[in-house]
């Protein structure tokens, strides 16, 4: 199925081309959800709740980029609204969860390590972890973060500055980031 | 800086990347979940359908194999009240009437005035008071009859005159056995019922009639003088009656002399039986069975669009049909109207009324510039065109912005049909209907397509006012005990004719289906 043709059958409300457009993206959205959420329960919640606004909002798609990232906006939107519904921003930091990991010390395979940095970055507490993925991954500004998230610009900067640096010791704690001196080498190595 | 800058944007790239690859695959009750959301809407129909279908067809198939029974009248012989000797009371047994006389009560008759002219007062009316009259058979389907019965029950105060006849014989030595002799005393009060049912109440046969006593004294002498026992006149059941040359002896074998009324059983049972009488002459007639009624109903219908056309004259203006280049889907309406009903056969009625509707439907379509379009039409000649202009703000292929555009139409129409029973009783039935249903179009600002397929205009005057619309319906009708009947079942509607006008190459037809629920009441 095309994606014109699993788009035109969800404007027609057809379950068929709804189950085909979730199977497709529904992976990706729920590590997306899963960056955000506390658990794997909360993150498929979100995805559901996200879900159900592409379905219901499928006629306000105007065809102007990717049809991945404007689900992918509304996916983001969702798990954004969902924790400031249950006021999830004020948990701190549990290092010493983070740093009771073992890593092997062998390179492991890419994706192992895809899972072990989403991992690491869950570890982070909630409001730096936010910031860290709208501005970092996303690609969201810091202006449309403070107001997705109702904060300071400014507030949205130091956050995210300080969140970078905690994901980096947990990184190089756990081994998946090498030590300080070593960073160059290994970023080129890794590609 | 440099290197903290080169180091900064690749370390976002690194998560960016790593985020990337990863993927989670969600647990089946997350799509459950979607779906149900989206699809409520076709849920609930369904299982409000599912439940009222299921309730119809338990209720229909438990009346249809099981019909309630419906017992107008208990099952009760008539008990006699106060019987006595009238020896043993001194002949005086004012107070002990019988029942069988007190129902028989009095009434003036010339033509049986031998001995049986008696005034109400002087009977004991205090039995005739309270007494509750039980018939032994349930009438089924009768509910004329259960009218009647019903005020029948309520006895009046005074009793109707009704001429007391007395059959006098002379006492036997002994009189009891003189009396057991006789059959027993049986109050036929049925044999004149529309259905010729026989309603047989017996009194043990040593009892008598005793309110002879106080119309002793208004019998010829000789009666008083024999000293009898009186009865009324019988009817034997079964074994013949006493009939009218019949002359009865006393012990000494002395022809009773006197008037001495002999009647055959039908006579005896129009005397006797004052319910009937009184059900005939005092109370009102029962009504006919009427043949015309009223109905009103009403109806949420679900209506769809089907085009075809797009032939200009000779030739053919897009490929393909119209509604290959429409996305539009069904939307809600309803009706409601009434009907008058006129009954031609017991299983065929005939039926006009007048009906208003409201029907929607939706089209996808796409915000544009305004634009003038131009549309070509068939002339009314056929091979002359015709062309009309209008303002285009929306399109129907991918443009600025999706919106989805309604059209809704308030129709008047009259429909003409029949209803035609297919199963049943009087109480529950099945019945198929069809209508022809002219109409007029009150509204015609819908919007619609052009010509070219591309645009979508308003344009009145193309959309045609008169229509033809024919209905089937198949329905479920119970009867309730008030008379008033319910009926309930599913109608499918088309339209006949295309909602533009003839020179309009595009046609449209519109049909719906609905649930259509009503009640019927009978006119007097």
């Amino acid at each position: 199925m095309t994606e014109e043709a699993i788009l035109q059958g969800c404007l027609k409300n057809s379950a068929a081309a709804q189950r085909e457009l979730y199977n497709r993206y529904s992976p990706k959205m729920l590590a997306v959800c899963y960056r955000f959420a506390h658990n794997r329960e909360d993150a498929e919640d979100m995805l559901q709740e996200g879900f159900i606004k592409v379905f219901s909002q499928m006629h306000t798609f105007q065809n102007k980029g990717a049809f991945e990232g404007w689900i992918r906006r509304i996916i983001v939107h969702t798990c954004i609204n969902n924790l400031k519904k249950n006021k999830r921003f004020n948990e701190s930091l549990d290092i010493v969860h983070a740093a009771g990991i073992q890593v092997r010390e062998e390179s492991v395979p890419s994706i192992v390590q895809a899972k072990q940095i989403v991992e690491c970055i869950r570890i982070l507490p909630i409001g730096y972890r936010t910031v860290l993925n709208l501005y970092a991954i996303e690609g969201y500004s810091h202006k449309e973060i403070a107001e997705m998230l109702d904060i300071e610009e400014s507030t949205s900067r130091s956050q995210y500055t300080r969140a970078k640096q905690m994901l980096e010791d947990i990184l190089i704690r756990k081994k998946i980031l090498p030590k300080p001196r070593e960073k160059a080498e290994w970023l080129f190595a890794i590609r | 800086m440099k290197e903290s800058n080169f180091y900064s944007d690749e370390f976002e790239q690194l998560l960016r990347e790593k985020t990337e690859q990863y993927k989670m695959y969600p647990s089946e009750k997350v799509w459950k979940g979607i779906h149900g959301s989206l699809h409520t809407k076709r849920r609930w129909f369904i299982t409000g359908m599912s439940l009222l279908i299921t309730g119809i067809l338990f209720f229909a198939g438990r009346e249809l194999l099981s019909p309630s029974k419906q017992e107008l009248v208990k099952r009760s012989p008539v008990t006699a009240h106060n019987i006595a000797d009238p020896a043993a009371a001194g002949g005086n047994d004012d107070n002990n009437a019988s029942p069988l006389i007190a129902l028989a009560g009095q009434r003036h008759n010339a033509a049986n005035t031998a001995t049986g002219r008696h005034s109400a007062a002087s009977i004991d009316d205090r039995a005739y008071r309270g007494i509750s009259v039980r018939l032994s058979d349930p009438a089924e389907s009768l509910p004329d009859i259960s009218g009647m019965l019903s005020q029948v029950m309520s006895l009046p105060a005074a009793p109707p005159s009704i001429p007391l006849i007395a059959v006098v014989h002379t006492p036997s030595p002994a009189p009891m056995a003189a009396a057991t002799s006789e059959d027993a005393i049986v109050f036929n009060a049925g044999a004149s019922l529309q259905q010729g049912r026989n309603v047989n109440s017996t009194l043990a046969p040593n009892m008598t009639a005793a309110a002879g006593t106080s119309a002793n004294s208004d019998l010829p002498a000789h009666t008083a003088r024999a000293n009898t026992t009186k009865t009324l006149a019988v009817t034997r059941s079964g074994a013949g009656s006493v009939t009218g040359s019949e002359t009865l002896v006393d012990s000494t074998g002395k022809a009773a002399s006197g008037n001495v009324v002999f009647t055959d059983a039908i006579a005896d049972q129009q005397r006797i039986n004052w319910l009937y009488d009184y059900a005939v002459y005092n109370l009102p007639a029962a009504a006919k069975r009427g043949r015309k009624y009223f109905q009103m109903y009403a109806s949420p219908t679900v209506t769809y669009r089907s085009l075809s056309g797009g032939e200009l004259g000779s030739k053919t203006l897009m490929r393909g049909d119209a509604k290959d280049y429409l996305d539009h889907k069904p939307g809600l309406g309803f009706e409601v109207g009434g009907m008058m009903m006129y009954r031609v056969t017991r299983n065929l009625t005939v039926k006009v009324g007048l009906q208003f509707s409201f029907t929607r439907y939706t089209m996808k379509a796409f915000v544009n510039d305004p634009q003038r379009v131009t549309n070509d039409l068939n002339s009314s000649y056929g091979y002359y065109l015709d062309s009309m202009t209008a303002l285009a703000n929306f399109r129907s292929f991918n443009s600025k912005a999706q919106i989805n555009l309604t059209n809704d139409f308030y129709q008047l129409a009259a429909p003409i049909g029949f209803e035609l029973r297919v199963l049943g009783n009087e109480r529950l039935q099945l019945n198929v209907a069809a209508t022809i249903q002219p109409s007029y179009l009150l509204n015609g600002n819908g919007y619609f397509l052009t010509t070219d397929y591309m645009n979508y205009v308003k344009a009145p005057p193309q959309y045609r006012k008169w229509n033809l619309t024919g209905g089937l319906e198949t329905f479920l009708s119970y009867k309730l005990r008030n008379g008033l009947r319910l009926q309930a079942g599913p109608e499918f509607r088309y339209q006949l004719m295309s909602s533009f006008k003839s020179g309009y190459p595009i046609h449209e037809t519109l049909k719906g289906y609905g649930l259509k629920i009503g009640i019927v009441k009978a006119i007097p």
